[in-house]
C-alpha cells in the first residue's frame, strides 16, 4: 500500500512536469506575440519593440525561458503579466480566485441540495409522478449547453423582466443566474446518478435480507441504501469538481464575471503567456491531486480494491 | 395644532433667512457633492500611465489623474490647462505655467515637471508610446519655475496637438520608480486621484480635495470592464451604469436613444471605416481596378441598413466634420455596370464561374483579414463580398486573433505582402490636425499599405512645414483630390460616435453643442449626480 | 438480438434515436430541406423576427436563419463524428500498444494520457485552436486529441485483462501473429464500452464546437455551424434574441438524442447492469 502511494505520487509529479512543458510550448508556438498585441498598432520602432521583448525575457532561447519560468514557478513565483504591464501574476489570479470559487461552490451546493433528495425520492417512489417529473426535468436540463441556458436566462430575467443584474458582481443577486446556469447540468447528472445507484443498492441481497428481517423501510433506506450509494456519488462530485474550470470559463464570459475563467480566456487572446501558464498549471495540479486522492481513498474505503 | 403652527413659523423664518443669494447657492452646492459615477469600459485597464495612453479604457483614468499644458476640449478647441498662455515665434515655443497647482501629494507643479516629462518621453530607452509626439523637439529649457521654452527641430504646425496629447507626471515621484510601479500608483494634478485598481474588476478614482478649481462634486469614478457589447447595452438600459466608453451596436444605440433616459452625444468619428489595401498585390496596381471596387460597393446600403443611418458615406480620408475636409473631389456612387466596364478596360474578363480572370489566367481572388469576434465589421465584409462577387471579384474572409492580425498589418509597413485587404476604422489625421504623412508617404512608420505617390508625398510634407492656415488648407485639399482619384484604400464611411450619460447626471455638456467624438468622463469634474 | 431488444425497450433511447435519425436526415438532405440560400445576404431585412416565410427569422445580415441552422447541422455532425472518430482511432492505438507491450511503451503512453487528462478539456482545445488556427480540420484535431485519452484508458485496461485470458494464449500458441490476435479478440471484446463512450463523446464534441463558436474560436463565418451562429447571436442578444435561441435549441436536441442513445446502448450492452 505504501509503495503504491509513493508510486502514484511520483507519477503525479511527472504528469505535472509534462503539463508544464506542454503548456509552455503550445503557448510559445502560438502565432502572435504579446508585445505586438500591446504596441503593434502604435508608432513604435523595431528597436523599441526589441527592447520591450528583452525586458520580458522573450528574446531568450525557448529552452532557457522554460527553465527560468519552471524554476521560478517551483518556488511559487509565477512572474508578471505582460498585458497588465507588471502586475504580478499571483496577485492577478488570487484576486479572481474567490469570485470563481464562490460561484462554483454555490452552484455545487445548489446542485447537491436539489439533486440528492430528488434522486433519493425518485428511487424510493419509483414510477410515481414525482419520479417521472424529476426524470423529465433532469433529462431536459442535461441536454442544455450551460452557456446557452445562461444567455436565455439573461434575456428573460435581465432584459425582459429587468429583475436581475446583467454583468459582473454587484450584489448577491448577481450570483443567481450564473449559479443556476452552472448548477443545471450537474444537478441533472447527479439526480439521475443518485437515482440509479439507489435502485441498484435496493436490489442487493443485504437489503432484501434486512427487509425480510422486518427492519422498517425508512431505516433500510437510511441505514443501508443511502450509505452504500454515497461512495460512488461522492466520487462523482469530486470528479466533477476537479473539472470546474472547463464549465466555468464560458459562463464567466456570458456574465462578464471577474473570475479566473475569464482571465484565462482573455489572457489566451492577448498571449499573456505567464498568466495562461500559471492558471493552466494550477488547474492541472488540482485535477491531478483530486485524482490522486480519489485513487488512494479508494484503497481505504473499499477493501475490494487492490493495487500492486 | 400648536405644533403645526410652530413648524409653519419655523419654515417661514428659514425661508426669509435663506433668501440671500449666497446661502441658497451654498445649500444647493452642498447637495451636489457625493455619489459614484459608474463607467463601463470595453477592456480592462492596462497601463495607467500618461506615457502609454493608447487605449480608450486607460484614457478615462489617465486623463482624470493627469493634465496636459493645453488640451482639446469637447469641441476640440485648444484650451489652457496647466499653462496660462503660450507664445510662438518660428521654432521656439514659450509656455507660461499656472502657479499654485498641486500634485495629489501636495507638492507644487513647476517647469521641472514639464521638462522631465517631455524628456522622459523623448528618451528612446524608455520606449514611451508618446515618443512620436515629442520627436520634433530639439531642446527644452527652464527659464524660471513657471516658464518653459521649447525649441522644435523645424517649423512644425501640429505642435500644439502634440502638447495637448501629453500629460505631465510629477518629477519627484515618477523618477523614484519603474514604469511598472508607476502604472499601479499613478499621480498627477488632475481633479481625481488614484484610489484602487482590482485588475479585471474595477478601477476607482477619488475626488481630489485640493484641486485648483475646487473639489469635484462626484466622490468616486468607478470604471468597470464589460467586454460584451450587448451586456453593456443591457446595463445602460437597466440603469446599472451611467455611461459606456465604447459605442454600442447600431440597433442598441437607437433603442437607448429612444428610452429618453440619457443625454445623447452624437458626433461623427474622425476615423474612416475602410478596407486597407496592400499595394504590393499586383491586382491593385491599376487605378481602374481600385476605382471599380469603389463603384461595386453600395456604401449607402451599409450606412442605411447595417449602420441604421448612424454613419455617413466617406468621400475622402478626412472626416467631413473637420474644417480641413474637401468636398470637391471625385465621388463614387453605387454603379456595378461602371465597375464592370472599368475592370474590363483593365484587362479582366469573366471566367467560367463568373469570377474575373486576367491575361495571365489568374482569378480575381483576394482575402480580407478580419479580427475574430469583430461582429459588426464581419457582417459588413460579408455583405460587401456578396456585392464584389456581382462584378466578378471573389473576396474571401479570413478571421484571426488580434496578435496575428496586427502582425500582418504591421509587416505591410516593412514592405512585406502578408495581406490583401483588411477592414478597419482608423483616423488618418492627428485628431483635428489633417497631418497624415506617416500613413501615406514611403517610409512612413504606419504606411501599412505601401502607398507611394510623389505628388501626394510633396503635398503632405508641405502641409506640416507651413504654418499659414490658408496654405495648409490648399495643400490638404489637393492631397484629398489625389486621394479620391487614386483610391489608396477602399474608403467606406464615417461612423457616428454616439455616447450616453444617464439623465440623473447634471452639469454635463449641452448635447447640441457637441458634434465631435465625445468622451463621457473626460469632463467629469464638472458633473454632479442628482439625488432623488 | 437481445442487445437490440434491450435497446428498443429503453423508451428514452428510442426517442433519442429517432431525434438523431431526424438530425442525420436533415444533414443529408440539407439542399432539399433548406428553404433559402443560407449565404444570401439581404441588408434590408437585418434581424427580422420569425415569420411564415422565415420560420426562424433572419440573422444579423439578413440571411435566412432556418437555412443556416439546417446547413450548420452537417458541419456539427461532421465535427462530432469525425472528431470522435479521430480520438477513437488514435486512443485505441495508444491503448492497445500500451496494454499489449507493457513496460516502457506502456509507461510513456500512460504518462502522455495522464497529461492529456490533467488539462481541463475546453482549455486544451482552446489552446490547440489558438496555436493551429480555426480551420475545420484543425478543429477536429483540437477536439479529437484531448478526447482520445479516454479510449486509450478503456482499451488499455481491456487489453490488460484480456491478454491473460485463455483464448488469447491459445491463439498465440496456435501461431497467431500478435497484431492479428489483438484485433481479433481484444478489440472485439472492448467494443461495448467503446461504442457507449463514443456516443457520449459525439455529444461532447458538438458541445465543445458550440463553446468554441461562442467564444469566437470555432468555425468562422460565413460558413454556418450551430456554434458560430450562436456566437454571432450573442452580440445581438438584446435586439435579435432569436439568432442565439434557435441554434441553441438545435444543439440541445442533438445532445438529447445522443445522450439517450448512449444510455440505451450502455444498458443494452452491459449485461451486468441488468438484474
Amino acid at each position: 500500500m505504501r509503495s503504491y502511494i509513493i508510486k502514484r505520487l511520483f507519477q503525479s509529479l511527472i504528469v505535472v512536469w509534462l503539463v508544464s512543458i506542454v503548456i509552455f510550448t503550445t503557448m510559445h508556438l502560438t502565432p502572435g506575440d504579446p508585445v505586438t498585441i500591446l504596441l503593434g498598432q502604435r508608432d513604435v520602432s523595431a528597436e523599441q519593440m526589441d527592447k520591450i521583448r528583452a525586458k520580458w525575457g522573450l528574446d531568450q532561447p525557448i529552452v532557457k525561458q522554460y527553465l527560468v519560468w519552471a524554476g521560478n514557478a517551483f518556488q511559487g513565483d509565477f512572474g508578471k503579466s505582460i498585458a497588465y504591464n507588471g502586475v504580478s501574476v499571483i496577485d492577478l489570479v488570487l484576486h479572481r480566485v474567490p469570485n470563481t470559487a464562490l460561484l462554483n461552490l454555490y452552484a455545487f451546493v445548489l446542485a447537491i441540495i436539489i439533486a440528492i433528495p430528488a434522486g433519493i425520492f425518485s428511487a424510493v417512489r419509483q414510477y410515481s409522478f414525482f419520479d417521472y417529473a424529476t426524470s423529465g426535468f433532469a433529462i431536459f436540463a442535461m441536454s442544455l449547453p450551460n452557456f446557452w441556458l445562461g444567455l436565455m436566462l439573461l434575456i428573460v430575467f435581465s432584459v425582459w423582466l429587468g429583475w436581475l443584474p446583467t454583468f459582473g458582481i454587484q450584489s448577491w443577486k448577481s450570483y443567481i443566474l450564473p449559479c443556476i446556469s452552472l448548477a443545471a447540468m450537474n444537478a441533472a447528472i447527479l439526480t439521475r446518478f443518485t437515482r440509479s445507484k439507489m435502485l441498484e443498492e435496493q436490489k442487493q441481497d443485504y437489503v432484501k435480507t434486512a427487509r425480510s428481517k422486518g427492519v422498517m423501510e425508512k431505516n433500510v433506506i437510511r441505514k443501508h441504501v443511502i450509505r452504500n450509494a454515497a461512495i460512488p456519488i461522492v466520487t462523482l462530485i469530486g470528479y466533477r469538481f476537479a473539472y470546474i474550470l472547463s464549465g466555468t470559463v464560458v459562463i464567466e464570459m456570458v456574465f462578464a464575471w471577474p473570475g479566473v475563467g475569464r482571465l484565462l480566456v482573455e489572457s489566451i487572446f492577448r498571449r499573456d503567456y505567464l498568466v495562461v501558464q500559471a492558471i493552466t498549471l494550477v488547474a492541472a495540479i488540482i485535477i491531478v491531486v483530486v485524482n490522486l486522492i480519489t485513487d488512494i481513498s479508494y484503497t481505504f474505503i473499499d477493501p475490494r480494491v487492490h493495487y500492486d | 395644532m400648536k405644533n403645526l403652527k410652530s413648524i409653519f413659523l419655523a419654515c417661514f423664518v428659514l425661508c426669509i433667512f435663506s433668501i440671500g443669494p449666497g446661502t441658497v447657492q451654498a445649500a444647493e452646492d452642498e447637495s451636489k457633492y457625493g455619489g459614484t459615477y459608474i463607467l463601463a469600459s470595453h477592456g480592462d485597464a492596462t497601463y495607467l500611465n500618461p506615457f502609454f495612453p493608447g487605449r480608450n479604457s486607460d484614457q478615462n483614468i489617465i486623463f482624470n489623474i493627469h493634465e496636459p499644458l493645453y488640451r482639446l476640449n469637447a469641441s476640440y478647441e485648444l484650451e489652457p490647462v496647466l499653462a496660462e498662455k503660450y507664445e510662438v515665434s518660428g521654432r521656439s515655443w514659450i509656455f507660461h505655467l499656472k502657479k499654485g497647482v498641486l500634485f495629489h501629494d501636495g507638492e507644487e507643479f513647476t517647469a521641472e515637471d514639464v521638462k522631465y516629462t517631455y524628456e522622459w518621453a523623448m528618451d528612446p530607452e524608455n520606449g514611451a508610446e508618446t515618443k512620436s509626439n515629442m520627436s520634433r523637439i530639439e531642446s527644452i529649457e527652464i527659464i524660471d519655475d513657471y516658464t518653459v521654452k521649447i525649441t522644435t527641430k523645424e517649423t512644425y504646425a501640429p505642435f500644439m496637438t502634440s502638447i495637448a496629447n501629453h500629460r505631465i507626471v510629477p518629477k519627484h515621484y515618477h523618477e523614484q520608480m519603474s514604469a511598472e510601479e508607476y502604472n499601479l500608483h499613478p499621480m498627477g494634478t488632475g481633479p481625481y486621484k488614484f484610489k484602487e485598481w482590482v485588475p479585471g474588476d474595477h478601477v476607482t478614482l477619488e475626488a481630489f480635495a485640493d484641486y485648483r478649481q475646487g473639489r469635484p462634486y462626484i466622490d468616486y469614478l468607478k470604471m468597470v470592464p464589460i467586454p460584451e457589447p450587448s451586456a453593456t447595452a443591457i446595463s445602460l438600459e437597466t440603469g446599472n451604469i451611467h455611461s459606456s466608453d465604447w459605442p454600442l451596436k447600431p440597433e442598441d444605440t437607437l433603442r437607448v436613444i429612444d428610452s429618453e433616459k440619457f443625454h445623447v452625444y452624437r458626433g461623427q468619428s474622425l476615423a474612416v471605416n475602410h478596407y486597407l489595401m496592400n499595394h504590393l498585390n499586383p491586382f491593385f496596381q491599376d487605378k481602374r481596378v481600385r476605382q471599380a471596387m469603389m463603384y461595386a460597393l453600395s456604401r449607402e446600403a451599409t450606412v442605411n441598413h447595417l449602420m441604421k443611418g448612424l454613419a455617413a458615406v466617406a468621400h475622402t480620408n478626412i472626416s467631413p466634420s473637420l474644417p480641413w475636409y474637401e468636398d470637391d473631389v471625385k465621388k463614387y456612387s453605387y454603379d456595378p455596370e461602371k465597375a464592370k466596364q472599368l475592370l474590363a478596360a483593365a484587362g479582366w474578363t469573366p471566367g467560367p464561374d463568373g469570377i474575373l480572370v486576367n491575361a495571365d489566367g489568374e482569378r480575381f481572388e483576394i482575402t480580407c483579414e478580419l479580427l475574430m469576434g469583430d461582429q459588426l465589421r464581419g457582417s459588413q465584409a460579408e455583405m460587401d463580398s456578396q456585392m464584389l462577387k456581382q462584378v466578378g471579384i471573389e473576396m474571401k474572409l479570413n478571421y484571426s486573433e488580434m496578435g496575428v492580425w496586427v502582425e500582418k498589418m504591421v509587416s505591410g509597413a516593412r514592405g512585406e505582402w502578408n495581406y490583401d485587404l483588411a477592414l478597419m476604422n482608423w483616423t488618418f489625421s492627428r485628431q483635428t490636425d489633417p497631418d497624415s504623412s506617416e500613413y501615406f508617404t514611403p517610409g512612413g512608420s504606419n504606411n501599412w499599405i505601401n502607398w507611394d505617390d510623389p505628388e501626394m508625398t510633396k503635398l503632405l510634407e508641405k502641409g506640416i512645414t507651413t504654418t499659414d492656415p490658408d496654405k495648409r488648407y490648399e495643400a490638404y485639399s489637393q492631397a484629398q483630390k489625389i486621394f479620391a482619384e487614386e483610391v489608396p484604400f477602399l474608403y467606406i464611411q464615417f461612423w457616428d460616435n454616439v455616447h450616453f450619460i444617464a439623465k440623473e447626471v447634471k452639469g454635463v455638456p449641452d448635447p447640441s453643442t457637441v458634434t465631435w467624438p465625445f468622451k463621457p468622463v473626460h469632463d467629469i469634474k464638472d458633473y454632479w449626480i442628482a439625488k432623488d | 438480438m437481445s442487445v437490440w431488444r434491450r435497446f428498443v425497450r429503453h423508451k428514452l433511447a428510442l426517442v433519442g434515436a429517432l431525434i438523431l435519425l431526424l438530425i442525420i436526415f436533415v444533414a443529408v438532405f440539407q439542399n432539399q430541406l433548406a428553404p433559402h440560400d443560407p449565404y444570401e445576404v439581404n441588408p434590408a431585412f437585418i434581424g427580422e423576427g420569425p415569420s411564415w416565410a422565415h420560420p426562424f427569422g433572419r440573422d444579423q445580415i439578413g440571411r435566412d436563419l432556418l437555412s443556416r441552422v439546417i446547413y450548420g447541422t452537417r458541419v456539427d455532425l461532421k465535427v462530432g463524428f469525425l472528431a470522435t472518430g479521430i480520438s477513437l482511432v488514435f486512443g485505441s492505438l495508444l491503448g492497445t500498444i500500451g496494454g499489449y507491450y507493457g513496460r516502457i511503451p506502456d509507461m510513456l503512453i500512460m504518462r502522455f494520457i495522464d497529461t492529456l487528462m490533467a488539462f481541463p478539456m475546453l482549455l486544451l482545445t482552446m489552446l490547440i485552436v489558438a496555436t493551429l488556427g480555426s480551420n475545420i480540420n484543425y478543429l477536429l484535431i483540437a477536439i479529437g486529441l484531448p478526447l482520445s485519452a479516454r479510449y486509450a484508458r478503456v482499451i488499455r485496461s481491456e487489453v490488460l485483462s484480456i491478454r491473460e485470458k485463455d483464448y488469447v494464449t491459445a491463439a498465440r500458441a496456435l501461431g497467431g501473429r500478435d497484431s492479428g490476435i489483438i484485433f481479433k479478440y481484444v478489440l472485439i471484446n472492448a467494443f461495448p464500452p467503446i461504442i457507449v463512450l463514443a456516443t457520449f463523446n459525439v455529444a461532447e464534441a458538438i458541445l465543445l464546437e458550440a463553446s468554441l463558436g461562442f467564444l469566437g474560436l470555432g468555425i468562422q463565418p460565413p460558413d454556418p455551424s450551430w456554434g458560430s451562429i450562436l456566437g454571432a447571436g450573442r452580440a445581438y442578444l438584446r435586439s435579435y434574441p432569436h439568432i442565439a435561441a434557435f441554434p441553441g435549441i438545435a444543439i440541445s436536441l442533438c445532445i438529447f438524442g445522443l445522450n439517450f442513445v448512449g444510455e440505451g446502448l450502455r444498458d443494452a450492452l452491459d449485461p451486468w447492469l441488468k438484474t
